[in-house]
């Protein structure tokens, strides 16, 4: 595709730029800013990745590898409103890089796909991102359960239960929650929607069935990283709601 | 009333524990006291009941006493031994606190009967759970949070039981029944505390009922114990100054 014919597709912007205005919605700034940021971001991040494919450099690759988990670990701990930011930020970086060493060094290790930036990086994203939106809806759950929960929590422990057992229905809550969007997307994949990356293989001129394999793939890749970050999230982020004497901690939600 | 042997060991013993929170307030962290170097003890088959107005301390004594909350102060013995001896899990099973409003896991009756006695890999014998308490076996298989309010409480007691406590704290078991519902359940503690040889701490607003029950009238004024004394001398003309005015307040009350 040539950078002229992609300047026509600004046209679409001007039918919604168009629209905007007619019905006074006021959406003409955002959309400017949007259409804007996302060009320079796109392109950006179009040159870093052949610059890192063609360089096959270790650093290069590592440095945008934690350039995502930095980005993915600041978005999800905004999440944890009620935890102290030190923990929450140790939890869910804990969290994002186990579910990607696991998921991308089996990827790699059983040779599924080939060691090169090429692969690493889409997949990585992808693993990261997904990771990064189970945590945060992991974390954020725990929390509004626990505050729900609260007279159960306080029952469970004066029978006689740890911490861990006290709040177990809360974790096993806010688990689900995690990995709901991950498995309903798997139910309906195909039916409602043909993901991103699938579309975009066949626009490129990839056999479907082909690129169907690697969408596949990925969905069961997300399926097991979203499963590893909510779990780890859910058994770790309960801790700091509660002493070493099975009481409640300060930090334990709270209605304000 | 029971007489209790003197010469049996407490079960249970306080001494000088206080116990303070930290309050947030506009400008600053505060620190508020609820309790200040407060001592007791209470003995197997005997019931101490706490007396005392609202903010007195009652409920914060009772939690503290099986380390729901952290002392700032002070020595708990549970069988001549620290508390901090014993696991605290085990410690709140054999110390058992009965919360003022009960709060049921989903599920039924028998399901939540059973919770504590499950943690603890304890078979128990359901029907006769509720048969101590004066509940009908066949509402094992109802979702516990259809009973009544007495059911409920009665229900909430029969959990704690379950578990064998060996002291038990009631938090203003009764605040929430009626005047019927109260004494039939006053009958169930005393006769469970007979059989089991329980000691029982009893909070509750209301002097009558400690008339009945107690053995022993701990009165709490602002975190401080302002008497302890057998029940008998407690509502007798020889109590001393602070408990009859305590008791004329109440008395003049709804």
């Amino acid at each position: 595709m040539s950078l002229l014919t992609l300047s026509f597709s600004l046209s679409f912007i001007g039918i919604a730029l168009f629209l905007s205005y007619r019905e006074q919605l006021a959406l003409e700034k955002d959309m400017l800013v949007g259409t804007v940021r996302a060009i320079i971001q796109l392109f950006i991040i179009g040159y870093i990745l052949q610059y890192v494919f063609d360089l096959r450099s270790l650093p290069g690759l590592l440095s945008i590898l934690t350039v995502m988990v930095v980005v993915a670990v600041q978005n999800a701990s905004k999440r944890a409103t009620a935890l102290p930011r030190s923990q929450s930020i140790l939890y869910i970086a804990g969290a994002l890089i186990l579910s990607e060493v696991l998921t991308l060094g089996l990827l790699l290790g059983l040779g599924i796909v080939p060691a090169e930036p090429r692969f690493i990086i889409p997949f990585s994203g992808m693993i990261i991102g997904n990771s990064m939106i189970a945590a945060g809806l992991t974390v954020s759950r725990l929390q509004a359960e626990l505050l729900n929960q609260k007279p159960l929590v306080l029952t469970a422990l004066t029978l006689g239960a740890t911490s861990r057992q006290a709040a177990s229905r809360a974790i096993k809550a806010a688990v689900k929650a995690g990995m709901s969007p991950t498995i309903d997307g798997m139910k309906t994949v195909g039916l409602v929607q043909l993901p991103g990356m699938m579309t975009g293989q066949i626009i490129a001129g990839a056999n479907p069935v082909e690129a169907v394999k690697y969408q596949l793939l990925i969905q069961l890749v997300l399926t097991a990283a979203t499963a590893i970050a909510s779990m780890a999230v859910g058994l770790w982020s309960y801790r700091p709601f509660f002493t070493a004497d099975h009481q409640l901690s300060p930090c334990y939600p709270n209605k304000t | 009333m029971v007489n209790i042997d003197k010469s049996v060991e407490p079960v249970l013993e306080w001494q000088n524990i206080s116990l303070s929170i930290m309050v947030q307030t506009a400008e600053a962290q505060a620190e508020r006291r609820l309790l200040h170097h407060v001592s007791g003890k209470v003995s197997p088959g005997e019931i101490l009941c706490l007396l005392g107005p609202s903010g007195s301390g009652k409920s914060t004594l009772l939690t503290a006493l099986n380390r729901l909350q952290r002392l700032s102060e002070g020595e708990i013995r549970f069988q001549g031994q620290p508390v901090e001896m014993y696991p605290v899990t085990e410690l709140r099973r054999r110390v058992a606190y009965v919360a003022q409003r009960p709060a049921f896991f989903p599920g039924t009756v028998e399901e939540n009967l059973g919770f504590g006695a499950r943690l603890w890999g304890m078979t128990i014998n359901p029907p006769l759970w509720l048969e101590k308490v004066h509940l009908d076996r066949s509402l094992l298989s109802q979702p516990a949070d259809t009973l009544s309010g007495g059911q409920q409480q009665r229900l909430s007691l029969a959990r704690s039981l379950a578990v064998k406590p060996d002291v038990l704290l009631l938090d203003e078991p009764t605040s929430a029944l009626d005047i019927h519902g109260a004494r039939e359940l006053e009958e169930i503690v005393l006769t469970v505390v007979a059989q089991e040889n329980i000691a029982v701490l009893w909070v509750t607003h209301d002097p009558e009922q400690a008339r009945r029950v107690s053995h022993q009238v701990l009165l709490l004024t602002e975190g401080r114990i302002s008497a302890c004394l057998p029940t008998e001398v407690f509502f007798s003309d020889e109590a001393p100054a602070v408990v009859r005015t305590f008791l004329e307040i109440k008395g003049d009350g709804p």
